[in-house]
């Protein structure tokens, strides 16, 4: 407990030093349990799990180095002692996001290949699937802290591939980024700067060093980068992490009370209405936002603030580990920038595009050589995409996008292309474009007049074959072929 | 409970989430782009009918809520 974080560069250490002593008795993480009951885990109990979990993975797999193993499941206690389990054990993870299609399920899968899958097998929703064709890959994710507890060891070495994470591709397939344990570790030490500003902000409300331990409230997907990250960084602090579902995130809020909570700018746009209508009540004593995942509005965070709450922003992409840039400034000049620089990368503006390199940089794209060669080039920059500009104080603005990939509000990335080519089954669209609009994703489309209500319906029910956030929220009608560019392309904006 | 009852119930959930007036809503409103919900707001909306009907919805059957007809037809088979 305390305001001095206990920093350590590799899960090892982790378990076994903030985990197993630093912060053995404090709470580590809570969830709702299956009765519906709010369950408190120490830490040294979670790293009892782990181990728990180290020992079935060597059981089941005859030793569980190296060997790929997908994780398959919505955020759950067992999710996050199988994400460490597997780190702990050298093995190489693979965490999917069962909410994508089948198809595109099936595609990672086959490009992976895992030795096993571990799965929330009853609450599957392509169980039939799975069944059918990995039936004997499959293992129950909640038998993983079932094994007698193994004896760990340090890794070989923190820089060897530890992870997949698939990340949109902007030509409709997803990407596999691959990652090691080192780049992700590297940025929790590295976001101690916004650590200071919580601490002094503690400081201020009148906490003291030996009562203080933060709370940390959580709803986004463990298998994506973000929060998976949040998952290895919050040990090194002594922080517990609370974990909800976005589905039930008032009733989490109220019963697992958090100082701290992870948001994206939908969920800010929430937490702001709530403050501005008078109830706070219902957020608790609820003080630092943690924004990530796409941008937030200027005009949210500055009533959020001006109500008693720190902004602390990161931008960080699946192939940086989450590192990137961080923003503790709460100043309005610096408050909706993306952040400033950390020390693990370098930075460069290359005809207007954000690029970075160093420690946090992914090791490429699993079996994708052409899509690596697009991404970073032969000095090693990656190029993220994002048009930036930085300021005389080092803060850098994200000022648009030069690949073509849409980020919502709900931090969720959407290939455009992948949707188009949904449409383009509709008899009735001669063409079309999806792009953002007003937050959502918007279908343009050119087909005749008298189609335009066969359009329409057509794409509600495609709506209803897509997950939550991939829905076309707004449709555009042309009567006239769209707009080309001078190559003959669909213009975009 | 019969659809009116049922329809009442969610423009009072839809008032309360995302302060839309009752007279913009109607059973044919699109959810996300009639009313502007974004997907976290559905999610809340979807958090208070549980609430509300005392009932559990299972996460496949979010896909189908596309309108308001749509929770209205989920939830009369459920409730109604």
């Amino acid at each position: 407990m305390g305001f001095e974080p206990h920093m350590v560069d590799t899960v090892y250490r982790l378990i076994t030093e903030n985990m197993e002593q630093v912060y053995a008795d404090l709470p580590g993480l809570r969830y709702r349990g299956d009765d519906g009951r709010i369950v408190t885990v120490t830490f040294r109990e979670f790293a009892q799990d782990i181990r728990r979990c180290v020992g079935y993975l060597n059981e089941k797999l005859g030793g569980a180095q190296r060997r790929r193993v997908c994780l398959l499941g919505k955020n759950s206690y067992r999710y996050a002692v199988a994400i460490l389990g597997l780190l702990a054990a050298d093995s190489i993870q693979i965490p999917l996001n069962p909410y994508k299609s089948w198809e595109e399920l099936h595609y990672e899968l086959s490009l992976v290949d895992p030795d096993v899958i571990l799965w929330d097998d009853a609450n599957d929703p392509w169980r039939d699937q799975l069944l059918a064709e990995w039936k004997d890959r499959l293992l129950p994710l909640q038998e993983c802290t079932r094994a007698e507890p193994a004896e760990l060891q340090e890794t070989a070495d923190p820089r060897a591939l530890a992870m997949i994470m698939f990340t949109s591709g902007t030509t409709g397939r997803s990407k596999g980024v691959m990652l090691n344990q080192w780049s992700i570790m590297i940025t929790g030490r590295d976001s101690i700067c916004s650590w200071r500003v919580v601490v002094e902000r503690a400081r201020q409300m009148g906490y003291t060093d030996d009562r203080f331990q933060l709370n940390h409230f959580s709803t986004l997907p463990l298998f994506h980068i973000a929060a998976y990250a949040n998952l290895l960084h919050w040990p090194l602090y002594g922080t517990a992490t609370n974990m909800g579902d976005a589905r039930s995130l008032y009733r989490d809020l109220a019963d697992m009370p958090s100082e701290s909570m992870a948001v994206v700018p939908s969920i800010a746009e929430m937490l702001r209405r709530d403050i501005l209508r008078d109830r706070r009540d219902k957020l608790g004593p609820l003080w630092i936002l943690m924004c990530s995942s796409a941008a937030f509005s200027r005009e949210t965070l500055l009533d959020l603030r001006d109500h008693g709450i720190l902004i602390i922003q990161n931008y960080g992409m699946t192939e940086t580990g989450s590192g990137g840039l961080v923003n503790e400034a709460q100043d309005e000049g610096h408050i909706a920038t993306a952040g400033h620089t950390i020390p693990c990368m370098e930075y460069k503006l290359d005809q207007g595009e954000l690029c970075m390199k160093g420690e946090c940089l992914m090791l490429g794209y699993y079996k994708d050589p052409e899509a690596i060669a697009q991404a970073v080039d032969s000095e090693g920059w990656l190029h993220t995409g994002d048009l930036a500009k930085v300021d005389e104080d080092g803060y850098y603005t994200i000022t648009g996008r030069k690949k073509n990939l849409i980020i919502l509000d709900s931090g969720e990335n959407v290939s455009p292309e992948e949707l188009e080519g949904l449409l383009a089954n509709c008899d009735a669209i001669r063409e079309c474009v999806v792009k953002e609009k007003g937050k959502k994703i918007c279908a343009v489309v050119f087909c005749q007049p008298e189609d335009q209500e066969k359009v329409r319906s057509y794409i509600t029910r495609l709506n209803r074959t897509l997950p939550l956030y991939k829905r076309i929220g707004a449709v555009e009608c042309s009567n006239v072929p769209l707009p080309r560019t001078a190559v003959g392309k669909l213009q975009r904006s | 409970m019969n659809r009116t009852e049922i329809m009442a119930q969610i423009v009072g959930i839809l008032e309360d989430v995302a302060e839309i007036s009752p007279d913009e809503v109607n059973e044919d409103s699109v959810l996300m782009d009639d009313l502007d919900l974004s997907s976290m707001e559905i999610l809340t909306i979807v958090a208070d009918l549980e609430e509300t009907f005392g009932i559990r919805i299972p996460e496949k059957e979010l896909r189908s809520f596309v309108t308001v007809s749509d929770l209205i037809d989920y939830l009369s088979a459920r409730v109604g």
